[in-house]
Order: C-alpha cells, then structure tokens, then sequence
C-alpha cells in the first residue's frame, strides 16, 4: 500500500467502514510507515478531543412536559382546558374512543327520554285543562295522567317552548327529579309574559319534571368539593415538608387533584350561571393550582413541587378555601 | 486510549441498547403501542432519545434555548406522524432524520452567514449553575468553545454529516438514509468537515510525545 492510499483509507478505517481485508493491509502499512503512522496518530488524538466535547445542554423534566401539552392541544376536542388534557385525553385515545363513543350515545339517549317525557306530560297537563273548561276539544286518543289536576292558573297557558326540559340540551338533564322542589329560575331561559311565576311550584304529579338544583344544593355541592380541596391542598403541602433525598412521591395527590378538576370546571360553571360570585372566585383561583398539581410527572423534583407550593402561598388559596368552607357551613 | 475507550463505551452501549431492546421496550413495540393511543411508551421513547437529539440540534444551530425548543418540536412531529414510519427497527434513525429536517428549517429562517452571532451564546460562555472550576475545567472550557466555535464556521451540509458520523457515531448507511445524501457526497463532506476542523483546532490537536 502506498501512503496516498493509506491517507485516503485511514479516516474510514478509523470508523470502521473497511472490510476486513482493507483494513488489515492500512494496519500493515502502520507498521511500516512512520509519517503514516503519524497521521493515525493525529486523527485519534482529534478523535478523542471530540468524544470529550461537553455541551451544557440537557433534557430537562419541563421539556417532556411541553412535548406532552402539545401533543394534546392537537388532539384533544375544541373547548375543553389545554392543560387538563393529560388524562381527559385519556379518554379519547384511541382505544378508548369506541367505550367512550358508546357512554355518550347513552348518555344522550337518557336526557333525550327525558325530555321526551317532560314534554308529554306538560302536553298531558294541558289537554286536562283543556278538558276542564272544553271537552268536546279534547283528543280523545290523548290520555289523562291525573284526574283531579290541580287548579293552577294559567298553566294551560304555558308554552311548551319555554320548558326547560324541551330547551334544556345541557347535561344537567340527568339531574335527579325524585320528588316535585321549588325550581329556581334559570337565567339561559327567555323571559315569557305568559309564563307563570317561574318559582311557581309544578304540578304534584309531575314526577318526571327536571328541576335543576337550587342555589342551596349548589353551595352545598360546592361546600364539599372545596373541603376535598383543602385537604388535598394540604396534603400536597406535607408532601413537600416531608422529601427525603429522592423525589418525593406525589402520585395519590396527581390523582386526587385530577378527579377535583373535573368537578371543579363544572361546579365553577355552574357558579357562574348561579350568579354566585363568591363560589366562582374560589373555585376559579382553586382551578390553575388543581391543573399543575394533576401535570406533574411521575417523578417530581422537589424543585417542581417547591414551586407549585410557592404559587400556593402567593395566591393564600388555603385560606381562601377555609373562608369559604366556613361562609358556607355558617349559612346551613 | 481514551478516544477507543469512549467509542468503546458508544459501541457497547449501542450494542446493548440493541440486544435491551430486543428484550424489552423494543422500537418495534413502543411504536406499535404509542400507535394505539399508550403514552406511557412514547414517554419511554423521549427518555430514550431526547438527548442525543438535543445535542445533535445544538450542534447544528449552536443555541440552547434554541435547541430545546426545537427537540420538543421534533418529538412532536414524530407522535403526529407515527404512522409514517416505516421500518420500526429504525427509530433511531427515523427521529434524526426529524430532526435534521426541524433544524434546517430552523436555519433556513435565520442569517446564513457564520455562526459568529451564536458563538456569543451566553449559556456556553458562563461557568454552569456558578460553579467555580479548577484550572483543568477552564481548559475543558475552552476546547469546549472552540469545538462550538468551530462547528459553526462548518458549512450545513459538513456540519450535519460531521456532527451524525463523529458525534452521534450513526454508520454511513444511517447517514445517508437521515440526510438523503448520496455514499460519494457524504464521504466527501465528512473529509472536509475533518479536515477544516483539524486545521481550527490545531493548537489543541498536538500529539504529546
């Protein structure tokens, strides 16, 4: 082998990209030849200055998160908080979607039925007053729920347009109507001048009536849900005070914090169409802490979990909870 | 002796990333369960990969921040487009070629000049969390600049085949499958790139005898 030859071969020789054969000739050439021999010298020497080459960059635990956030904002359906897609979008994954797709059909069949049924009996009552006052006007083929309706002016006059049950396309729907309540107005709903008072009681037969909750209900629901937040709160915070020199296991309090989310989104909406400031204010100051807790990874750092807690602090969200917690037991 | 000592420990760790993954957590299997919705698995393919990538993408556009932002955008692209690929046992070679792609983007929508407006990075220039550093890390740092300096004077095409073949010891194959470079153009760069870095680095590169 001649030395242009060896200096053509030495750099894929040194990548090990020559046969074997090629390989054992530049080695023998090496040995004989001192300037080529240099030369391999020189390339392991510049070889080995790369392999210690440092670069000051790292893949931080923040990163993955991001690449997660992203990857669900595209996914996820429009309307639903970007951050609390980590496991919301669980439940559109792929391999869910058929279960998932087939909860929601059902779901939607039972508040369709009842507003089916709500409607009918409203038509029902009114066909009774119709045969009160005129019966050769009644459908004989439409049949009496009751026989002794009860005498409420003006409820023969009541558009079927304006019961809440028919407009009603919201999951409250499902609500439980075991027993006729007092129904509280709801703003969505359009004023009718030929509507009845709208806290008019309905009729005692009307078991199938959807009546929303009452403000009442609503605080008390909400009651429970911010104590569980405090707890969880609270517990989050012990975790932190108690880290060892490993990463502090925070998982029970992703959970936790991820089945209070859900409910908080709801109950804040709820709040706000309630008019209760009061409660929508915690729960909306409540919400962004509930988000990072339910995001962190599987393996916090203190210094994540340091910073949630500071955040904590800054927004006094403990107390808040307290305050309110103790507002609403003084009102029961 | 420390050169074949680190590719040693490359190779090895290669090799034993091929013969772990034939074990468990293979690429064929994460990518067929990140294909039905696991993310657990393509969180397991982020550990796996994100630092070689992160440390290719920095050596190509020669900013930290930069970098990162970049390597979230290609593990991104690689779960939207999951189902493009086409040989499994290629993972490896599949998210370099993303990344390659997400890089020359990147430089293609800033300056094309030299690099010298990123040599000022302030990242590489600081001492690391404010450590103090004996006189052998401030020589460390200093081939550790230069390195960077000179990797930037590199044009793209030498930068890329350089940083995958010296770096990333990716074969010639996976080479040329990531930048579509043809055998004779990749060999030619990869030359050039050695040779125009030797002549940068010459006053760290001396042979002691």
């Amino acid at each position: 082998m001649k030395c242009d030859e060896f200096t053509s071969l030495v750099e894929e020789y040194l990548d090990g990209n020559l046969t074997s054969q090629s390989a054992e000739r530049v080695r023998l050439h090496m040995s004989s030849c001192e300037a080529c021999a240099n030369v391999f010298d020189e390339l392991e020497r510049e070889n080995e200055i790369y392999a210690s080459y440092s670069r000051e960059v790292d893949v931080t635990p923040g990163m993955w998160r991001a690449v997660r956030a992203q990857i669900h904002e595209a996914e996820a359906p429009v309307g639903i908080p970007a951050l609390s897609r980590g496991w919301l979008a669980g439940l559109f994954a792929p391999r869910l979607r058929p279960a998932f797709g087939a909860a929601l059909a059902v779901l939607v069949l039972i508040a369709g039925s009842f507003a089916v049924i709500r409607y009918l009996n409203q038509d029902s009552a009114n066909d009774l007053n119709a045969v009160n006052s005129a019966p050769a006007n009644l459908n004989p083929g439409k049949k009496a729920l009751v026989t002794n309706p009860p005498a409420t002016p003006g409820l023969g006059d009541v558009p079927r347009a304006s019961s809440p049950t028919v407009r009603d396309g919201s999951s409250t729907a499902l609500a439980s109507s075991k027993a006729p309540r007092t129904r509280t107005p709801r703003r969505e709903y359009p004023a009718d001048a030929a509507t009845p008072a709208i806290t008019a009681p309905p009729p005692e037969d009307d078991v199938f009536a959807y009546i929303p909750p009452t403000a009442g209900e609503s605080n008390l629901g909400i009651a429970r849900h911010v104590e569980k937040a405090e707890m969880l709160l609270r517990s989050f915070r012990n975790v932190r005070l108690a880290e060892t020199s490993h990463a502090p296991d925070v998982s029970y309090e992703r959970e936790q914090s991820r089945k209070l989310l859900y409910q908080n989104i709801a109950l804040r909406r709820e709040a706000a169409s309630q008019g209760n400031e009061s409660a929508e204010n915690v729960l909306s100051a409540l919400e962004p802490i509930l988000l990072d807790i339910a995001n962190l990874p599987n393996r916090s750092t203190a210094r994540e979990i340091r910073s949630i807690e500071q955040r904590m602090r800054k927004k006094e969200i403990v107390a808040a909870l307290q305050l309110h917690s103790l507002q609403a037991s003084n009102s029961y | 002796m420390m050169k074949r000592l680190a590719i040693d420990a490359i190779t090895q760790a290669r090799s034993a990333d091929r013969v772990t993954g034939t074990l468990m957590n293979s690429a064929a299997d994460l990518i067929a369960r990140v294909r039905s919705g696991d993310e657990e698995a393509f969180r397991l393919i982020f550990e796996r990969y994100a630092r070689p990538i992160i440390s290719f993408i920095y050596d190509m556009v020669g900013e930290r921040g930069l970098a990162e932002e970049l390597t979230q955008e290609t593990f991104v692209r690689a779960y939207k487009s999951i189902n493009t690929i086409r040989d499994e046992a290629k993972l490896s070679t599949w998210l370099f070629g993303i990344a390659r792609n997400v890089a020359r983007e990147s430089l293609r929508t800033r300056r094309q000049t030299d690099r010298k407006v990123e040599m000022d990075d302030p990242a590489v220039k600081q001492i690391h969390d404010g450590r103090m550093s004996p006189d052998e890390d401030l020589v460390n740092r200093e081939i550790n600049q230069a390195m960077h300096d000179a990797l930037g004077k590199l044009d793209e095409d030498k930068r890329l085949v350089f940083t995958l073949k010296v770096f990333q010891q990716q074969s010639y194959e996976e080479i040329a499958v990531i930048t579509g470079f043809s055998m004779s153009k990749l060999k030619t760069d990869l030359h050039r790139a050695r040779a125009e870095m030797r002549r940068m680095l010459r006053p760290y590169l001396e042979v002691p005898r």
